[in-house]
């Protein structure tokens, strides 16, 4: 396993460790490289010894996708391995262009590997969604060569934590989301939906919890956020929690009315799964790979009208059965496709094509 | 669609309509920003003149040839002149016809009143442009506005001339300039062609040379396929190499692991052979005290000693003092005390240490061990008579034999042996093996039976070796 770093409570690295476990689990000798390995138990290793473990084509490379790193395209270009890009996607810069320019180099340096990984003619492209798989056939990749395993979490363990309730507002309905602050996250327009609640009768008491760290390079969209939420007069009634820890997390998800997602671009989105795991109904905007994350668990609209999605947190609120039934479809969803078992099962059937012959 | 399915979809619709009317009721403030408006440079010409109804005839006359005609269409009929329109104005200005006229024209003709265009100063020049159009009157006034426009014509054609003085000198100075430009242009050209010359004979010489390396490359990739079979065959030959190295590291490991077993192993050989010997220890511990146990005095019969000093007696007169006697089996040494008083100084031998120490204790000799060893251990033919009790040696057939086979051999020719078959200790004397028995033993080993003393269940049996 490559990766540019591994390190507690973060998507990808979760995923490293997940497909690791799993694929041990099958028999396999697995090892992480990296430049970095923080707070976890898994060893790390440099990448510069990854010549020293793959002796040949019986061993298999899986490069952990998620931004451009000359190091691992010259590794995946000169190793005599099997190799495997694992895409969790690049957000496109074009998102990032008011904001901040060293996301927009990042961004666009990341997508432009994208032509470069698409060439080498990997045995497998492996992604998070169908959608990710789409910037590879695009480029001319054989479908065959694709396949689509959801990314591993911690899921599992959140669900397992005891519920920490200090910090989570009593909002009625609470309008929950998460993520880390960026522009392709919707967070604008989040805002706008919610005062549109507010200005109803049925969302005179509502709250909104925003959980998610805002980078500091990313601070003037940061205060973009803050303007908007004192343009609508809302600075009493949106909390944005940025040091929430794993227990406060698990109790948002279970005092929340609506899980609302109204992200731009999504890889796949961990955060829809948790919703659904934890048992809170999602409404998202059918934008990038979350249609396809969601399925038919939740509501998820094509476009992200501030009435429209007012409209549909209001409803879910006054709604009991409407809520118990996404609530019993997101369980659902989440076992048949996203619970580890599933998920191992999903990867085994992925690399068979590695053992089978 | 599921039902579930479409129940949902009913709930959207109306979440929908729900949405429409919230935002009837409350409108969002527009978030997007309006259209910009375009700047000047980037307006419509027409579209600025469209708005515009007064010009001022100096403004107009300004431009020249086609650029006045269409300014002049612009402002006064408020559109882009046609092509004819602008041939025909065009036509007109190559006659010698003023722009005054022409703007005349425009403005007074039908499409110009519709406009409406006010142009300052226009009207005066174009009356008198007319009058010139008309017979005879029209020549005298034309004579008379030149007469009086006489003097600013000669300034004009002054002025001209130095304009055209000034445009000569630049016209030469830009010729000097062309002049010089056309030279270096036509250096550069030579240079050129000479570069090209030499480009052609480089090429010529390239594909030449590209003739004379493509067999040798075809000679290469020939080579490249053969170092590339070679490569895959090496590589194969590793991957045996290698596998028969995981095989043998992997037999190294089994019998790395076998040494660690065995070894474990003999270590636990070594503490259950420690914890035997500790066991057997407490066991022959035990067995000793009990063996002391059972033969508390209070435990034997009051009539042993008498006993023991009537056999002892018959002993002095069978064997006679002096003798080598051996007594197996001597427990705590009474029998011993009675043949010394007959004068009779045997050695004895006692498997139980206890039993052994108060022999000692008694004054008499007597080793602690197994009497069988030490019957085993003694020369041959060199004992003169042997006594021994049936109690101490146990009854098992095969001891017996061996203390017949022993017993043949360290006797003397002739020698006794007397065997005491005693009940005491009371205990333990259901076991003991009976005198007929060893008798017979004996016997089959070649001893003679000589006699037998009584006395009850006690008995003690004489029994000669038969001389050689």
């Amino acid at each position: 396993m490559l990766v540019p770093g591994v390190r507690p409570h973060d998507a990808v690295s979760n995923d490293v460790l997940g497909m690791t476990a799993a694929l041990r689990g099958d028999g396999h000798e697995v090892a992480v490289f990296a430049l970095e390995g923080e707070r976890v138990s898994e060893p790390v290793l440099h990448p510069d010894a990854l010549h020293d473990w793959l002796s040949g084509p019986d061993d298999v490379l899986v490069y952990h996708y998620c931004v451009g790193w000359d190091i691992a395209l010259d590794a995946m270009r000169r190793t005599r391995a099997r190799r495997v890009v694992r895409y969790h996607n690049v957000t496109p810069p074009e998102f990032f262009v008011d904001w901040s320019p060293g996301y927009v180099a990042a961004c666009t340096a990341g997508r432009a590997q994208l032509d470069d990984f698409a060439a080498l003619q990997c045995e497998l492209y492996l992604g998070d969604s169908p959608y990710n798989v789409e910037d590879f056939t695009s480029r001319g990749v054989d479908p065959a060569r694709c396949a689509v395993v959801a990314p591993f979490h911690e899921i599992g363990q959140l669900a397992s934590l005891a519920p920490q309730p200090a910090r989570i507002p009593d909002g009625a309905p609470l309008v929950l989301t998460v993520g880390r602050i960026s522009p392709n996250k919707g967070y604008l327009q989040l805002v706008d939906a919610f005062a549109a609640l507010r200005a109803e009768a049925a969302g005179r008491d509502a709250h909104l919890l925003v959980i998610g760290k805002l980078d500091p390079n990313l601070s003037r969209y940061g205060e973009a956020l803050d303007e908007r939420i004192a343009g609508h007069g809302l600075d009493d009634c949106v909390t944005i929690l940025q040091d929430a820890n794993g227990a406060e997390l698990r109790a948002a998800f279970e005092r929340a009315t609506a899980f609302v997602m109204l992200s731009r671009h999504e890889g796949f989105c961990v955060p829809l799964v948790e919703a659904m795991a934890l048992g809170t109904p999602v409404v998202a905007l059918g934008s990038s790979a979350m249609p396809s994350t969601v399925a038919d668990a939740g509501i998820v609209w094509e476009n992200d009208d501030a009435h429209l999605i007012a409209a549909t947190v209001a409803r879910l609120h006054r709604d009991e059965s409407l809520r118990e039934a996404l609530r019993t479809r997101g369980h659902r969803r989440y076992a048949t496709a996203f619970a580890p078992d599933a998920l191992a099962r999903e990867l085994r059937t992925a690399f068979a094509r590695f053992t089978s012959k | 669609m599921t039902v579930q399915d479409a129940q949902l979809e009913c709930v959207k619709a109306e979440i929908r309509a729900e949405a429409d009317l919230a935002r009837a009721r409350a409108p969002q403030p527009r978030r997007d920003p309006p259209p910009r408006r375009k700047t000047p440079s980037q307006a419509d010409p027409v579209a600025a003149d469209r708005e515009r109804i007064e010009y001022g005839i100096a403004e107009l006359v300004g431009p020249q040839y086609v650029a006045f005609v269409e300014q002049a269409y612009r402002a006064i009929l408020k559109r882009e002149a046609d092509e004819a329109g602008r041939n025909a104005q065009i036509a007109l200005l190559a006659n010698g016809t003023s722009k005054a006229e022409i703007l005349g024209n425009l403005r007074w003709s039908p499409e110009g009143r519709a406009a409406g265009t006010h142009i300052k100063g226009l009207l005066p020049r174009y009356l008198l442009a007319k009058i010139g159009r008309i017979p005879l009157l029209g020549y005298l006034a034309d004579w008379a506005i030149a007469f009086a426009a006489l003097p600013k014509l000669m300034r004009h054609q002054r002025a001209t001339d130095t304009s055209i003085g000034a445009v000569a000198l630049a016209n030469r100075t830009t010729d000097a300039r062309l002049d010089a430009a056309r030279s270096e242009l036509e250096g550069r050209l030579a240079a050129v062609a000479q570069d090209v010359s030499a480009l052609q004979r480089a090429v010529q010489d390239l594909e030449r040379r590209a003739g004379e390396i493509e067999p040798r490359a075809r000679r290469l990739e020939l080579r490249a396929d053969a170092l590339e079979d070679h490569a895959r065959e090496s590589d194969a030959r590793h991957d045996a190499q290698l596998q028969r190295a995981d095989r043998l590291a992997q037999r190294a490991d089994e019998l790395t692991h076998y040494v660690h077993t065995g070894n474990h192993w003999l270590v636990s050989v070594q503490r259950g052979m420690d914890e035997v010997e500790r066991v057997a220890g407490d066991l022959r511990d035990r067995a000793e005290r009990l063996a002391a146990a059972i033969v508390e005095p209070g435990d034997m019969r009051t009539d042993r000693a008498e006993r023991h000093a009537a056999w002892a007696r018959d002993v002095a007169m069978r064997v006679g003092a002096g003798r080598r006697v051996l007594d197996l089996g001597s427990g705590d040494g009474d029998w011993l005390d009675a043949l010394a008083r007959v004068g009779i100084d045997a050695t004895g031998v006692e498997p139980v240490t206890a039993l052994a120490d108060q022999a000692a204790a008694r004054g008499r000799t007597v080793a602690a061990g197994d009497p069988l060893d030490v019957l085993a251990r003694s020369a041959d033919g060199g004992i003169d008579a042997i006594s021994l009790s049936a109690a101490a040696l146990g009854g098992e057939p095969v001891r017996i034999a061996q203390v017949v086979v022993e017993a043949s051999r360290a006797l003397a020719p002739g020698g006794r042996v007397f065997l005491r078959c005693e009940a005491e200790p009371r205990r333990v004397a259901a076991d003991m093996p009976d005198a007929a028995r060893w008798r017979a033993w004996f016997e089959a080993g070649g001893f003679r039976f000589l006699d037998s003393l009584q006395d009850g269940p006690a008995s003690l049996t004489v029994l000669a070796r038969a001389a050689e």
